[in-house]
């Protein structure tokens, strides 16, 4: 087999990238020069900002995040740190603004989340002035149980009731929710959101919640304890969560959780993911892991025969 | 861990006994520990105190590979250094590095200026180490509020360099900024590099001058640090991380750091005036 020519370029919910790989939420994400870097100097086909609610978050002390030795995998517990929706709002259109300034079509989307489906529906409404090409609802952060509660993403009720209110107050917008892979119930809940109104989903965040342990300090290491595991040990997981969800949903899947290579993304897009999102890679392969990934996709995909990613979303299913 | 066969890394955390503490001043000391670090002069480490906080700081000195030792110098400054103040010689703590980019030392350097302004004068001390080891002749010139608050200057001296100081009220060595020490430095003597370590406007203001002579200059940034690694973007400085992109920049890095001399961040991310 082979092919002469092969074409990255993904449609995701109306938006053109350049190719299939997307910085994943709460990795480099706090400012717009850095998004912007990600994409200009990294190669990410789209960005995503860190998830922002109301009001200001310090989020957790120190430490908040550990690489997992020997196995390409990190926890955290950042514990959702934000300037508030106000102020992302601002940093989302200097991106906007210098995206554009410096021709790079990287769709920019914008991650947040709230205590109530009343405060989603109102960030959202902050966000969207700032005209994001995607609003994705971060339900699923597991780090932060101790102020906000059990994750949304556990409970298809709710995620209905965010999905609706956010879409009455955004609607020009493009919506995706973030799922977890620790809700037994994702695909009941992915449905919910798609019935609601939901216009992609993001599978998925963090594994867990994990822990550390110091064995001299006699303590864990994270300063909140617990935290979520991503990279390589999630890999597997998220692979599973998106091959089921794309056996049931009609829209598309952001498939994320220790993509790190093209092969890993082409496996991701066979499961059933219309483009990935890629975090944790960037510390082992560091801010041009989209173009390395790329490079791979490609080169493995002339070697294989297929000239479009969209050729391959879903390939692992057997044909019905 | 015990003592030399210890080993700290910037993935793994090394829980180490610290070997000793010395008094600088009133709200500065110096914590040793006996453990491998293999830094280089500017990178910092990542201290934990168990159910604490973790704090990055500066590498102030190391010793050979075979003794294994290595110190940093802190300055009593909010809730992680006071806790940091009261820990004694046998506490442990935890500790993760070598992190970030190092000073580079120019090949053909024959001699430089270090200017450093109040624990700044840390990081700086070690590239002293380093440069004198190298045999480049070192200026070494400590701004300070006051002749209390100047800090290892025993050490530096010792070190053989030509040692310069500036308080703001006179009372050791000159008067004022350390940053008019440096130009009238660079406009007497031969100085082929200069390095800076400080408050972020003594630093601008640092540059403007290295820039008017036409001399290079290399400056450390702080800014607030969660994971150090790279990942979590807190530190950016324009769209440089000074976790790992810095936190030693030099002149021709001035375009991407827009930050520079004007904002940083907080915890929550939000941007504030320096
Ligand atoms: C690369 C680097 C090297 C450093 N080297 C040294 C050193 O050699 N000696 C030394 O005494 N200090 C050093 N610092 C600063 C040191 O990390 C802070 O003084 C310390 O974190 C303050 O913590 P705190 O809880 O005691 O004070 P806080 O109450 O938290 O803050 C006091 C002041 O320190 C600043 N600060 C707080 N946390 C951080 C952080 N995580 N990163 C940067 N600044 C912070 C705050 O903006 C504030 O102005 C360095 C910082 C960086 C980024
Ligand atoms: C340091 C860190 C911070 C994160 N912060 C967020 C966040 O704010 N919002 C969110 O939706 N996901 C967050 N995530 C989850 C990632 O977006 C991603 O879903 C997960 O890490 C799996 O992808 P990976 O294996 O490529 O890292 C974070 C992950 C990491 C490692
Ligand atoms: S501290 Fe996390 S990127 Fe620098």
């Amino acid at each position: 087999m082979g092919t002469k020519i092969v074409k990255l370029e993904t449609e995701l919910c109306n938006a053109r990238l350049r190719n299939p790989t997307i910085l994943a939420s709460g990795v480099l994400g706090v400012s717009a020069s850095v998004l912007v870097r990600a994409a200009r100097e990294g190669g990410a086909g789209a960005v995503t900002t860190k998830s922002c609610c109301l009001q200001p978050r310090r989020g957790h002390s120190n430490p908040v995040m550990l690489p997992l030795p020997r196995s390409a995998s990190f926890i955290n517990a950042v514990g959702l740190s934000n300037p508030g929706a106000e102020e992302e709002a601002r940093e989302i259109a200097a991106a906007k603004r210098e995206l554009d300034a410096a021709r790079l079509r990287a769709p920019l989307i914008a991650s947040f989340f709230g205590a109530s489906a009343a405060e989603f529906a109102e960030v959202a409404r902050v966000l969207a002035a700032a005209k994001p090409s995607l609003l994705e609802a971060n339900v699923s952060c597991p780090n932060v149980e101790s102020d906000l509660g059990r994750p949304f993403a556990f409970d298809a009720r709710a995620c209905t009731r965010i999905v609706e209110e956010v879409k009455a107050a955004a609607p020009r917008i493009p919506l995706s929710v973030k799922l977890s892979p620790n809700a037994p119930n994702i695909v009941d809940v992915a449905l919910a959101c798609e019935e609601a109104g939901a216009d992609a989903v993001t599978a998925v965040n963090t594994l867990g919640p994990g822990m550390v342990i110091s064995a001299e300090a006699h303590a864990p290491v994270l300063s909140n304890k617990v935290g979520g595991v991503s990279g390589a040990a999630l890999k597997p997981i998220a692979l599973r969560c998106v091959y089921s969800l794309y056996e049931k949903l009609e829209i598309p899947i952001i498939g994320t959780g220790g993509i790190a290579s093209g092969r890993d993304a082409i496996e991701m897009l066979e499961a059933g993911a219309s483009a990935v999102g890629i975090g944790t890679a960037v510390y082992d392969r560091g801010l041009t892991v989209f173009s390395l990934v790329c490079e791979e996709m490609a080169s493995w995909m002339k070697e294989n025969g297929f000239g479009r990613t969209s050729d391959l979303v879903g390939l692992a299913h057997e044909k019905k | 861990m015990k003592k030399s066969d210890a080993f700290v890394k910037k993935d793994d955390l090394a829980f180490l006994e610290i070997a000793g503490v010395e008094n600088e001043n009133p709200k500065v000391k110096t914590f040793y520990f006996e453990a491998s670090l293999n830094a280089e002069p500017g990178q910092f480490v990542m201290l934990w105190i168990p159910r604490v906080d973790a704090k990055p700081f500066g590498v102030m000195s190391q010793t050979g590979k075979a003794r294994g030792g290595f110190a940093v110098t802190v300055a009593n400054v909010g809730a992680f250094t006071k806790k940091m103040f009261a820990l004694k010689k046998g506490n442990r703590v935890g500790i993760q590095g070598p992190f970030g980019k190092p000073f580079e030392i120019p090949k053909r350097a024959k001699r430089v200026a270090l200017v450093a302004g109040g624990f700044g004068a840390a990081p700086l001390a070690f590239l002293a180490q380093r440069l004198r080891a190298k045999r480049v002749g070192v200026v070494f010139i400590e701004g300070a509020r006051t002749k209390a608050n100047v800090i290892l200057e025993k050490r530096l001296r010792s070190l053989g360099v030509d040692f310069r100081v500036a308080t703001d009220d006179g009372s050791a060595g000159f008067k004022g900024y350390c940053t008019l020490l440096l130009e009238e430095a660079l406009k007497k003597e031969k100085i082929d590099a200069v390095f800076a370590c400080g408050p972020e406007r003594m630093m601008q203001a640092a540059v403007k001058i290295c820039q008017t002579h036409k001399v290079n200059v290399q400056f450390s940034l702080e800014r607030f640090m969660k994971c150090g690694y790279g990942v979590c973007g807190q530190c950016a400085c324009g769209s440089k991380l000074v976790c790992s992109d810095g936190p030693v920049f030099e002149t021709r890095d001035l375009p991407e750091l827009v930050d520079f001399g004007k904002t940083r961040r907080d915890a929550s991310g939000a941007v504030m005036p320096l």
